[in-house]
């Protein structure tokens, strides 16, 4: 976990810290309404299963176990059979990580958001559809790691453990996860490959399952500066002088190719999923297929 | 000074600068701009990439020559750059200028004063003192001969201006005696040869060196006309002879219309154009000034007064007279005489008192029946002249209309029974309408008829015989006169008829019949009462003017008495320039090693200011656009095009100062007048009196199309100079007093505007003040500039609306066209002509019809009404209809006057 970048003041971080945290609301709400928009289409966690709370009663059908028979019910009414059904439920629990880091604060044109903003709002609203299907949601931020329980309350907890920003590593931390869980990371994946490599290993667990979702602008999709430009990084990879930025386009491209590869091959090799978000587009398809692959996830994991 | 075609440099050597420029480049490429700043997440991404060695950076291009103009500009500023220099000067020391401010100089006066403010010009670049010295003849001081700075001429080469009097060269030359050399030395001169010439070219010459500026030629002299029976005999000089040329002369009236014109030849290789130019007589009497129509100038201009006003003499005589021989017919030498100066009307007094003459002669006895003896005494009460030839008729019984009662007896001198010798005449009494006037001595008296002794008949005789008989006596009747001739006008009784001196008395007697007393009184000295300014134009006299004395020679036109009328209510004078100008030649011999130039049209220019303005515009430029590479402006596309507005915006100014067209930005406007009717208005420069006009004409617009079939699109504002006219049918100008006259080719334009159909309603706007300032000698200051206006543009004679003008009935029935204000006539052309369909072109008002039109942005009228009332405000918009409905349908509505005989003839 690198610490705050020292080209950046304190106070400027603060201020910046406090920012974001008067943005956050903002970006709840529209996760909310991402959400539903996706809620309106494929979401069935509530359903009978195995678990221990009642569901529902229902009438007996021939193949039905007669141990489903709640007799006491059927008794109570003449000639009709009930079954007892349970909810289905699992022991699962969701954890989810945002990278807070410096480099997340950074949007390369006006009306772009940040990307840190846009991947609280993909975080925010996967929070939501999980909690609106009944899932256990954590915070994967280095602090207390429980599951924060159910809605409605818990999507306000998630937002005020972003806003208390106790989390400003570029990598996720380390957690000891339990067993059935599945984590959500949402970064823009700068760090060398052999990082990231090693703190998915220690991540990986048995039944732990990934998703990595890299949040980019498109600036640092396409290298699209032209002239003698001056970079700076900003957490503290110090500056760069370019004289002719057109001239360097081509390795660029090669060495971005190379990094996102390098990532996507890292994800496979654990059996994560991995999906590029731009700033530029629209939150939702990334949203559906984050979710889809979480469904997916479950059902292979429950099959 | 150094000079490369049509640019100069007053400080050259500071153009070596301009050497520094490819070092300037070099530099420039070598200190690239700082770098643009930006974030970038992946850096980590790049570091092994970028290469380590250093190139050199390259500036952008256009950074690059921006920045090189920037400092070109500043090169040039500091040289001084001046556009079309006109080199003048050459020597050193101090510079002498003569300028011929005379009334030759006064048309091409723009071209001296261009090359006057050169000189200047240059000579304050300089650093010369300069003297000016005006030619003209000054009122009272000799001209100032100290050398100042230019600047200080300044103002007083703004003020100098042609006069319309001759030069007086000799009165320079004798000023310049006191000066001594070594001095440059410039004459712009008029070429109007005079008998000082040679000597002051000498004498400027031997100050240093002597530059002497030609005009092209002289202008043209019109010499004062002689009054025919048929009209006028003009002739005018010019200089040059050669081609044959052509010149148009106007009559201009009292009030200053333009009421006749006539074309003046000049055969090839003659100085003298003459023509004869016969004007009804009713016409000729209103000319009151001859001026050759599109110059200025005092040398132009005649202006006549009543020496040349033509009258009737009505010559009573009896029907049944046998004519027999000419020579025995009294009436032959009577008419001979009268001739040159009066048309004469012969018949009864019934006829002759028909015709309104101003004098008429008989040597009948009058009997006239009551009612004529009623029409001739009010004749001679208002101002007749009654002349009456002795006879033995008038001799044997006298009747009521002589001057004297005559006796019986005639006397007869010289007779066979008589021992007298035939008499001669005596001088003329000085208060005798012939006073002056010589006696030649062979003119004798055989016979007369005698007046009978009065108190004093002397008191009412105009001649007698050297013996103090009467011969001519004469009584006042009202404001007339009864004067008696005592003899016959044939040679029975005496020679006199014979005599030159018949001639001259006949015609002093018709000038006596208009009443010409300025005649009477010969020894009044005149008063100014208006002259001539610098172009020819009739003006207030300045205090510097004296009265003419009576017996002023035309030496006497100077500055004291330039030309122009003299005299006082009773009788004018015309005092004209011609008869002072004895001969039109021009210079030719110039001392050897004289300059001779011709006067340039070219003023030169100094743009440095432009340069200056035009390098701070770019370097701010340079600056926006330096924000933008470093990256400190996201904008930087913005400041880019910014940058590129910037150099648009200061380079116009330069292309505007370099007198390059600008783009032609109406052709939209016109295009837009083309596809629906529009009421064009000229822009008068008067921002409230185009506001009215425009409000006023869209008010009118509305109610044509809410009550007509015609939809007109909005009122469109046309600039005299650049708009194009023909688009519209009518076009609305009101005249204010101060607005600019239109250029030459305007005047064409607006020719051919008219010529071409179209019709333009002036509009004066002075109805209201008519009253007051009344129509006479110039009217209302707007009805003024109108003339001025109207200057060279053909228009054909004008007369108030007739009663069954097309005007008054082409949507309404009207017989009166107010505006703002009521009353008063509108004028068109008395003969439209076919080819125009019966459509005035010129139609002429003082109403102020727009203000009556106008309304606000809610429909309600902006200006009352004079006297007031709805009323007038409706038939104010029902003439505008009607003027609409006019221009646009022509004579169409003329033919209604048939629809009542037609419908008569339908129902039988």
């Amino acid at each position: 976990m690198s610490a705050a970048p020292a080209t950046v003041p304190t106070t400027q971080l603060r201020h910046q810290a406090e920012g974001w945290a008067a943005r956050l609301p903002d970006l709840r709400i529209q996760a909310l309404r991402v959400a539903a928009t996706v809620a309106l289409g494929g979401h069935g966690r509530r359903r009978p299963g195995p678990g221990d709370s009642f569901w529902q009663f229902r009438d007996y059908r021939q193949g039905d176990a007669l141990r489903g028979i709640d007799w006491r019910r059927s008794g109570r009414s003449s000639g009709r059979i009930y079954i007892r059904e349970r909810e289905w439920e699992t022991a699962e629990s969701f954890w989810l990580w945002l990278d807070q880091s410096p480099s997340m604060a950074y949007s390369a044109a006006p009306k772009r958001p940040e990307k840190r903003d846009r991947a609280a709002v993909l975080m925010l609203a996967v929070a939501s559809l999980l909690l609106r299907g009944g899932e256990r949601v954590g915070v994967l931020d280095g602090g207390e790691s429980k599951p924060l329980g159910h809605p409605p309350a818990a999507l306000p907890k998630i937002t005020d453990r972003l806003a208390r920003g106790q989390n400003d590593g570029s990598l996720p931390p380390l957690a000891g996860l339990p067993r059935h869980s599945t984590v959500l990371l949402f970064t823009d994946g700068w760090r060398p490959l052999e990082e990231w490599d090693k703190r998915l290993s220690a991540l990986t667990a048995p039944g732990v399952q990934g998703h990595l979702v890299q949040v980019l602008d498109p600036a640092e999709q396409r290298l699209d500066l032209t002239g003698r430009v001056r970079l700076e990084g900003l957490e503290g990879e110090g500056e760069l002088l370019l004289r002719r930025a057109e001239d360097l386009i081509d390795a660029y491209q090669e060495r971005f190719d190379a990094h996102v590869r390098g990532l996507q091959a890292i994800c496979r090799r654990r059996g994560w999923t991995y999906r590029t978000h731009l700033t530029d587009a629209s939150p939702l398809p990334t949203l559906l297929a984050v979710h889809q692959a979480i469904s997916l996830g479950r059902r292979a994991a429950h099959a | 000074m150094l000079e490369l075609g049509l640019l100069g440099f007053a400080q050259p050597w500071l153009l070596l600068g301009l050497a520094t420029l490819p070092a300037l480049w070099w530099l420039l490429r070598l200190t690239p701009p700082p770098p643009r700043r930006a974030q970038f997440p992946p850096l980590a991404l790049l570091i092994g990439l970028v290469a380590r060695e250093e190139s050199a950076a390259r500036m952008p291009w256009w950074l690059l020559a921006l920045r090189m103009l920037i400092a070109a500009l500043i090169i040039l500023a500091l040289a001084e750059l001046v556009l079309a220099p006109q080199r003048l000067l050459s020597g050193s020391g101090p510079v002498v200028v003569v300028v011929d401010n005379g009334w030759a100089s006064g048309p091409a006066w723009d071209r001296r004063s261009t090359a006057l403010a050169n000189i200047l010009d240059e000579a304050e670049r300089q650093d010369r003192a300069v003297t000016i010295l005006p030619t003209a003849l000054q009122p009272e001081a000799p001209p100032d001969l100290s050398f100042r700075p230019a600047a200080a001429w300044r103002a007083m080469v703004g003020a100098l201006a042609p006069q319309p009097w001759a030069t007086g060269r000799g009165a320079v030359l004798v000023s310049l005696e006191a000066l001594s050399g070594p001095a440059e030395a410039f004459w712009l001169t008029d070429s109007l040869a005079s008998a000082d010439d040679q000597a002051l070219a000498a004498r400027l010459q031997r100050l240093g060196s002597l530059t002497v500026m030609l005009p092209d030629g002289l202008p043209l002299l019109l010499d004062e006309p002689e009054a025919t029976a048929t009209g006028f005999a003009l002739s005018a000089r010019r200089s040059a002879t050669g081609d044959p040329a052509l010149a148009q002369i106007q009559a201009l009236a009292e009030d200053g219309r333009v009421i006749a014109a006539t074309d003046l030849m000049f055969e090839a290789d003659s100085a003298l154009g003459t023509v004869e130019w016969t004007l009804p007589r009713d016409l000729a009497n209103q000319v009151r000034q001859l001026r050759v129509a599109g110059a200025n100038g005092a040398g132009s201009t005649i202006l006549l007064d009543d020496r040349w006003q033509r009258r009737t003499v009505g010559l009573v005589a009896a029907s049944a007279e046998q004519a027999g021989h000419p020579l025995l017919d009294p009436g032959h030498y009577i008419g001979s005489a009268l001739a040159d100066v009066a048309r004469v009307e012969a018949g009864s007094l019934a006829e002759t008192l028909a015709v309104g003459p101003s004098l008429i002669i008989t040597r009948q006895r009058l009997t006239p029946d009551p009612a004529q003896a009623a029409a001739l005494d009010g004749w001679l009460e208002a101002g007749g002249v009654l002349v009456r030839f002795a006879g033995p008729e008038v001799a044997a019984t006298p009747d009521s209309y002589l001057p004297v009662r005559l006796r019986p007896a005639s006397r007869v001198l010289g007779g066979a029974l008589s021992w007298d010798e035939p008499r001669p005449l005596a001088a003329f009494p000085e208060a005798s309408p012939f006073a002056g006037l010589p006696v030649p001595p062979d003119v004798t008296v055989r016979r007369q008829v005698l007046a009978e002794p009065t108190a004093d008949p002397r008191e009412k005789s105009w001649a007698s015989l050297t013996d103090g008989t009467p011969l001519v006596t004469a009584e006042p009747r009202g404001k007339g006169w009864i004067a008696l001739i005592h003899v016959t006008a044939n040679a029975d009784w005496s020679n006199l008829p014979l005599s030159g001196l018949f001639v001259d008395m006949l015609a002093r007697l018709v000038r006596l019949g208009q009443g010409s007393a300025a005649d009477l009184a010969p020894d009044a000295t005149m008063p100014p009462q208006q002259v001539l300014d610098r172009f020819g134009r009739l003006a207030e006299p300045s205090p510097q003017v004296r009265p003419l004395p009576a017996g002023a020679l035309p030496a006497d036109l100077g500055p004291a008495h330039p030309p122009g009328y003299y005299g006082n209510e009773e009788g004018l004078r015309a005092w004209n320039l011609a008869p002072a100008v004895p001969e039109l030649a021009t210079q030719d011999a110039w001392p050897e090693g004289v300059t001779e130039r011709s006067y340039g049209t070219g003023r030169s220019r100094d743009i440095t200011g432009w340069l200056w303005l035009a390098a701070f515009v770019l370097l701010m430029a340079d600056f926006a656009a330096s924000l933008a590479l470093r990256g400190h402006a996201p904008w930087r596309r913005a400041a880019r095009q910014a940058a590129v507005g910037l150099f648009v915006l200061c380079a116009l100014p330069l292309l505007t100062a370099i007198n390059l067209s600008p783009a032609e930005a109406a052709s939209d406007r016109e295009l837009r007048a083309t596809l629906d009717p529009h009421i064009g208005y000229i822009r008068t420069g008067d921002p409230n009196v185009d506001r009215t006009s425009a409000s006023g004409l869209a008010g009118l617009s509305q109610v044509i199309a809410d009550r007509t079939s015609i939809e007109p699109g909005d009122p469109i504002a046309l600039d005299l100079e650049e708009s194009e006219l023909a688009f519209f049918p009518l076009i609305y100008w009101p005249i204010t007093p101060s607005q600019p006259l239109p250029s030459e080719d305007a005047r064409e334009r607006i020719a051919q505007y008219l010529e071409g159909g179209g019709t333009i309603l002036f509009d004066t706007r002075d109805q209201f003040r008519s009253g007051r300032v009344g129509t006479g000698f110039g009217g209302s200051p707007e009805r003024q500039r109108l003339r001025q206006v109207l200057d060279g543009i053909r228009v054909r004679p004008l007369s108030p609306v007739p009663p069954d003008h097309v005007l008054t009935k082409a949507f309404y029935l009207l017989q009166e066209f107010p505006g703002r204000y009521a009353g008063g006539a509108i004028w068109v052309e008395t003969n439209a002509g076919a080819a125009r369909d019966g459509v005035s072109s010129v139609i002429i008002g003082g109403h102020d019809w727009a203000a009556a039109w106008a309304l606000d942005r809610d429909g309600r009228p902006q200006f009352a009404v004079v006297p007031g009332g709805e009323r007038q405000r409706e038939y104010a918009y029902r003439f505008g209809v009607n003027l609409i409905m006019h221009v646009l349908t022509g004579n169409y509505k003329g033919d209604q006057v048939h629809v009542p005989s037609i419908l008569d003839r339908l129902s039988q």
